[in-house]
């Protein structure tokens, strides 16, 4: 007689296999008996199956402790389970899994077949790319390898058993027939095997008399039953997007909410050192596709960043970084600030140079209506004040200047808006048309502005800003190169793994009946001119939806059935206890924000 | 003090002078007036105890599992048809190891419906896990019920008490009451093992692998068969206090006695009437009563019949398709000490059917004779079925 | 519906045995949130007496009994009994049943408790069928339900118990619905059932991937979809007399209902019309026991 002991994962049809493979084997007028492992079938968990071959009536029962072939439909289970256990010296072992270089993956005295089962059943259309239904393939194979089973009879067996597509199971069977192969490699080391589970009770002494529980069974890996695993990662949402800045403004939006109006001002500091005037000036592209349009109106963003920007901001003015340079700015409109303003923040030492009596360049032909003369300069104090930039103002902007400049800096960089004061006649050393960011001519940078930005548009002022980092940015990236400053650190947000460049949100993601305000509108009450106070603010801050950010509404863990969800000792978010989590997906699917996504990782 | 009491009023005063705290029964005869002294006794505030009026047996003998198992003495009362309802969680009871005191008036099992005097309802549960005793007289129904707590509560089992329908539970007797105070020295208040208890959590009763269950019952069953020598003992402590002696086995002129007459319950008293007649009559006969059915009291049956040559069984119970179930337990336990027994099981009194002194005397002389009036089928002799 | 902001230091342990996305779990996962450690849980055999971890081991940090299948308000009932003798009168006594030890086995236990007004909280984790013993039909199982016992070319014929109808008749002082996807709306509801003595009866419904053929990923989903399509209604009976409607759901069709739900997907369309009037019909019968209809007005 011979034992045969199948080992699967819950809901691959280990069970299924074995009654089968019987079936088959009866066909061919052998007695035999098949069963499965009896006890509770979860899916993912890991299960078995028997079955007895004999030429003989069978009254053997129980368990087969000794098999002599031992088919494993998963090889993930290698880790979970020791599938060589009672299995006869020179006894079969048939995988599930064909890796490329032939090697053994278990050791002992064992003859080790394999065949890539997944591969074969996703051609025939069996399962998903997730959870390929290998049960049938995998007989398949058997059939090869055991040589006292017919392929006809188990093809036969395999069409009258299945509950759907017999065709296509019987024509994978046939195929891993053929696919089998003997593994005659070297043994790899085995993969060490997971926690075992614990024993409370090892003898008759430590019974208990009433039967009571000892401890609690968070030991126990449940982890090992996935097949997806949830990963959080914000993403861009559409006003993020649309920013030219890339404030990030549900983080901003999120502290304004916590009744942390500083927080909220660095977070948008750390991209607009301007926040007082594009929130009176910028034509915010933020509110275009705001999400929070498909239930009544836009969040009212510029009114929020007006207020923001009022807020005290005597932060540290302690750069960020390390940076020897010495750079000169030339032109202090918003271009020349804001690039002055990040050079200054990591760590450079800035004079920003005006021809002006006082910084502001561009800005200061605006209307008082448009943006009122006092929160201009007091947006401009605080940005010269957070970068250590020394304002020379009042100096004539001429290539003599430039001339001189380069034996007191590293760097000079000239405002595009101020290059029309510049003629380059008289020097011929002063080459206009090379210099920019790749070609750093002589200590000379020559940012080149995009047409559209000429002339200057105060409607468009978070463009300037904008290139104003991107400017300090390549010149930072050229001294560092040359200097070795730290590097400019990262804009982007990282989420808990430390991935950077987030993805953006695609809106259709969201369904909006997953928020409570769907069904209770509430537009905003904040006009176009608004500064908001602070009940305002709150109450328009409330009206966000935090689309594709973190905003800890907890969802998540409250909706995760095996308590696997904690909130993030290392960032604003939260993180999954992947030791217990299932892979359910319900966290991913509850996440109103699009926060989380189920992902294969092995 | 003495006074005249019927089985099921002496029954209640023992759980009153128990202290039972928590009390749970279904009505069913011939208990009935039990429960409705018990009621009485605790509505008018006699006892510190909670009476649950449930909805059935079943859930009688489950609210005395919650109430035991939350750590207080329960107590319930029934009868066949209620104890045949109660037989699943009679098997839950035993193996959360509770100490649960349970009446049970021996009464026949319907179809047809008959409500009296039959030992199947009890005998046929004697798998459960349950300590079995048989109670002779009123008296015997007072006394075995506070050793039946004291034994339960050591053991961690539960005990059923059974006294014969109608001729304990309806019959006045006078018995001697024992006084409170010395049986608040007897039976201390209960001390649980392990009970729910939520500054100490753990769950009760869940499902468990095959090495573990069975390693838990190997052990109940050692813990059971323990009870034998632990109801001597305590038995022997009551006896000492209150000069009455109620022991898992008791022997009849069994010493010298070359036939041996066994039967349990209110029988055994006709039996030794039976057994004073034969002797007059020559006959070297004896009786023992098996008060205690489970643990089976296989020591001391052995020591009892040490002389016989014949053993006459009286079954007030049948196991269809084999023979009486007493006649079963004691062959089986007998065999192997004793192989040149002759056995002779009579099944009789079923339904009520009284057993007499005459018919009792009459069944010797059929065993020894092999002539009589009891039909023999298989290994038993039916008395008095109709022609 | 609100969202609520759950508690962090749970009383249930990961590394059960729940399938992956199980309602069940969920259910007593908020049920302990809110009655916390001074509760003692009595379960009949069901999806929770073998998800809880097998000895000695647990998943839940309260006292746990495990006791026979119909009598879990019975055992429920003597625990509480026990510990008023022993003079605690705020340990809260859980009786925890699915539809089977509640609705079938668990009927007479259940109302001998409630009749005598036993203090005892009782909630029904509802799947709509025997789900531990493999999906067979209970008297929770909607008409056209798929399960192991009323297959395809059988289908349930009789519509579903009502359960919360029962118990309010039986007079109790607190019975009502909720669901896992209303979870502020049942944590509401506990803490109310938590402060009221005698009987109080919640029927939860905890939807089952498994048993109803659903991804894992969508078994809160579901119970929204239930709630929202008026199939399973949340409303509350005081006394057995007052009915209240918690939320007056907008009439939307029971398709989307049925259709991401592989046990019905046999269901004809007379079958699916047919469970659609059950539902308008149900519904109109619970406005009217709140007192939300004229006698003038059409449904």
């Amino acid at each position: 007689m011979i034992g045969i002991r199948f080992h699967g994962r819950g809901g691959q049809g280990a069970v299924l296999a074995s009654k089968i493979l019987a079936s088959a084997y009866f066909a061919q007028g052998f007695h035999v008996q098949s069963f499965p492992f009896f006890g509770m079938e979860r899916k993912g968990a890991a299960v078995a199956a028997f079955v007895r071959v004999a030429n003989r009536p069978i009254v053997e029962r129980g368990e087969i402790l000794n098999p002599s072939i031992v088919v494993v439909l998963d090889s993930t289970l290698l880790q979970m389970v020791d599938v060589t256990r009672g299995l006869e010296s020179g006894g079969t072992i048939l995988l599930d899994y064909l890796s490329q270089d032939d090697r053994r993956p278990i050791e002992g005295p064992f003859r080790i077949a394999a065949v890539d089962a997944g591969s074969i059943a996703l051609e025939y259309g069996l399962g998903s790319k997730i959870a390929p239904i290998v049960n049938t393939v995998i007989l398949g194979a058997f059939a090869k390898i055991a040589d006292n089973l017919s392929l006809d009879h188990l093809m036969a067996a395999i069409k009258a058993s299945v509950p759907i597509n017999p065709e296509q199971n019987a024509a994978a069977a046939h195929s891993a027939y053929s696919a089998v192969q003997w593994l005659r490699g070297e043994p790899i080391p085995p993969r060490e095997r997971l926690a075992q589970p614990k024993r409370a009770i090892q003898c008759f002494a430590e019974l208990p008399t009433v039967p009571e529980t000892r401890d609690v069974i968070d030991w126990n890996q449940t982890g090992t039953w996935r097949y997806l695993t949830p990963v959080a990662t914000n993403k861009l949402p559409p006003c993020s997007s649309n920013c030219p800045t890339g404030m990030p403004i549900p983080e901003m939006i999120q502290a304004v909410k916590q009744g942390d109006n500083l927080k909220a001002l660095q977070l948008a500091l750390s991209a607009n050192p301007l926040p007082g005037v594009t929130g009176r000036l910028c034509y915010h592209p933020c509110q275009i596709d705001c999400i929070r349009r498909r239930i009544d109106q836009p969040i009212a963003i510029q009114q929020l960043e007006r207020f923001i920007a009022a807020h005290d901001g005597s932060f540290s003015n302690e750069p960020s970084a390390y940076c020897p340079a010495r750079v000169a700015v030339v032109g202090a409109g918003p271009i020349g600030l804001t690039c002055g303003y990040f050079l200054g923040r990591s760590g450079c030492r800035v004079a920003l140079l005006a021809g002006e009596e006082q910084p502001g360049g561009a800005l200061l032909g605006l209307s008082p209506q448009k943006v009122d003369p006092q929160i201009l300069k007091s947006e401009m104090e605080r940005l010269v004040r957070l970068s250590n930039i020394e304002l020379r103002l009042g100096v004539t902007v001429d290539d003599h200047l430039l001339t001189d400049l380069r034996s007191g800096f590293d760097l000079i960089i000239v405002d595009p808006f101020e290059l029309a004061d510049i003629s380059p006649g008289k020097h011929s050393a002063l080459d206009f048309t090379k210099s920019d960011a790749t070609h750093i001519v002589d200590k000379l940078f020559l940012p080149v502005l995009p047409k559209e930005l000429k002339p200057f548009k105060s409607a468009l002022i978070a463009r300037y800003v904008a290139l104003g980092r991107n400017i300090a940015g390549d010149a930072h990236r050229h001294l560092a190169v040359k200097d070795r400053a730290d590097p400019v650190p990262s804009s982007e947000s990282a989420d808990e793994n430390g991935v950077r460049a987030p993805i953006a949100l695609n809106p259709a993601e969201i369904r909006i009946n997953r928020f409570p305000a769907a069904s209770s509108p509430r537009p905003s009450t904040l006009g176009k001119d608004t500064i908001p106070d602070d009940g305002e603010a709150l109450s328009e801050a409330f009206r966000c939806l935090s689309c594709g950010t973190c905003n800890l509404c907890l969802q998540c863990i409250s909706n995760c059935p095996d308590v696997s969800i904690q909130l993030s000792r290392n960032s604003t978010g939260v993180s999954f206890d992947l030791q217990h989590c299932k892979g359910c997906g319900i966290c991913a699917h509850e996440c109103p924000r699009d926060v989380i996504r189920m992902e294969k990782i092995i | 003090m003495k006074k005249l009491m019927m089985g099921t009023e002496a029954a209640a005063l023992a759980v009153r002078l128990a202290r039972a705290q928590f009390v749970s029964a279904y009505p069913i005869t011939p208990q009935t007036n039990l429960v409705e002294e018990l009621s009485n006794i605790i509505g008018r505030g006699e006892m510190k105890a909670k009476y649950l009026t449930v909805e059935s047996e079943h859930s009688a003998m489950a609210s005395c599992i919650g109430a035991s198992l939350a750590g207080v003495r329960t107590f319930t009362a029934t009868s066949s048809q209620g104890l045949a309802y109660m037989h699943e969680v009679l098997h839950y009871a035993a193996g959360m190891r509770l100490p649960i005191v349970m009446v049970n008036a021996n009464r026949a099992l319907s179809p047809p419906w008959n409500l009296y005097c039959d030992h199947t309802d009890s005998l046929s549960q004697r798998d459960t896990g349950w300590v079995q005793y048989y109670c002779d007289d009123v008296q015997d129904v007072m006394d075995s019920v506070l050793i039946a707590y004291r034994v339960a509560e050591q053991a961690q089992l539960p005990v059923m008490i059974n006294m014969d329908a109608f001729y304990l539970t309806h019959t006045s007797e006078p018995i001697d009451i024992p006084d409170q105070e010395e049986v608040d020295r007897f039976l201390p208040p209960i001390h649980p093992l392990s009970k729910l208890d939520v500054e100490n959590p753990k769950t009760f009763g869940n499902v468990c692998g095959s090495d573990l269950y069975m390693t838990m019952k190997f052990k109940r069953h050692l813990d059971m068969l323990d009870v034998e020598a632990l109801w001597e003992k305590i038995a022997d402590e009551y006896n000492r206090t209150f000069k009455r002696h109620s022991p898992p086995i008791e022997a009849y002129r069994a010493q010298d006695a070359e036939l041996v007459v066994i039967g349990i319950g209110t029988a055994a008293g006709t039996i030794r009437l039976a057994i004073d007649r034969l002797r007059e009559q020559g006959v070297a006969a004896g009786s023992v009563r098996l008060s205690m059915v489970r643990p089976f009291p296989a020591k001391g049956l052995r020591s009892a019949i040490a002389k016989a040559k014949h053993v006459v069984v009286i079954d007030r119970d049948v196991s269809f398709g084999a023979e009486g179930i007493l006649a079963q337990e004691i062959k089986a336990s007998l065999y192997e000490h004793k192989r040149d027994l002759e056995f002779h099981g009579f099944v009789a009194g079923i339904g009520g059917k009284d057993i007499t002194t005459d018919g009792v005397v009459e069944f010797v002389r059929q065993a020894v004779s092999g002539q009589g009036q009891a039909k023999q089928v298989g290994s038993s002799l039916w008395a008095e079925v109709m022609p | 519906m609100n969202q609520d902001t759950p508690r962090h230091d749970e009383l249930m342990t990961p590394g059960h045995f729940g399938c992956p996305g199980c309602g069940a779990t969920l259910a007593m996962k908020h049920t302990l949130s809110v009655l916390g450690p001074d509760t003692i849980i009595v379960m009949p055999a069901g999806c929770w007496s073998t998800l809880i971890g097998i000895f000695p081991f647990t998943c839940l940090e309260v006292p746990v009994v495990s006791v026979a299948f119909a009598t879990t308000a019975a055992v429920a009932a003597g625990i509480k009994s026990s510990l008023e003798i022993q003079g605690n009168d705020h340990t809260t006594v859980l009786a925890w049943a699915g539809d089977g030890g509640t609705f079938d086995i668990g009927i007479q236990a259940l109302s001998g408790a409630a009749e005598r007004n036993d203090d005892i909280l009782f909630i029904c984790y509802d799947n709509e069928a025997y789900m531990n013993t493999g999906i067979q039909r209970s008297s929770a199982t909607p008409a056209g339900g798929w399960t192991t016992t009323t297959p395809a070319s059988a289908l349930k014929v009789q519509n579903k118990k009502n359960m919360v109808a029962i118990m309010a008749s039986h007079g109790v002082p607190y019975a009502a619905t909720a669901s896992i996807s209303d979870s502020q709306d049942l944590k509401d509801k506990l803490q109310k059932a938590k402060a009221i003595k005698g009987t109080r009866f919640i029927h939860l419904l905890a939807s089952c991937p498994t048993g109803w053929r659903h991804a894992p990923e969508l078994t809160v989903e579901v119970a929204r979809l239930a709630v929202q399509s008026r199939v399973f209604p949340l409303y509350e009976v005081i006394e057995g007399e007052n009915w209240q409607l918690n939320w007056m759901a907008e009439k939307i069709d029971v398709k989307p209902y049925l259709k991401i739900q592989g046990r019905f997907k046999s269901m004809s369309q007379e079958e699916q019309r047919r469970f659609q009037q059950n539902v308008d019909r149900n519904w109109l019968s619970l406005r009217r026991k709140c007192g939300l209809l004229e006698a003038t007005s059409a449904s």
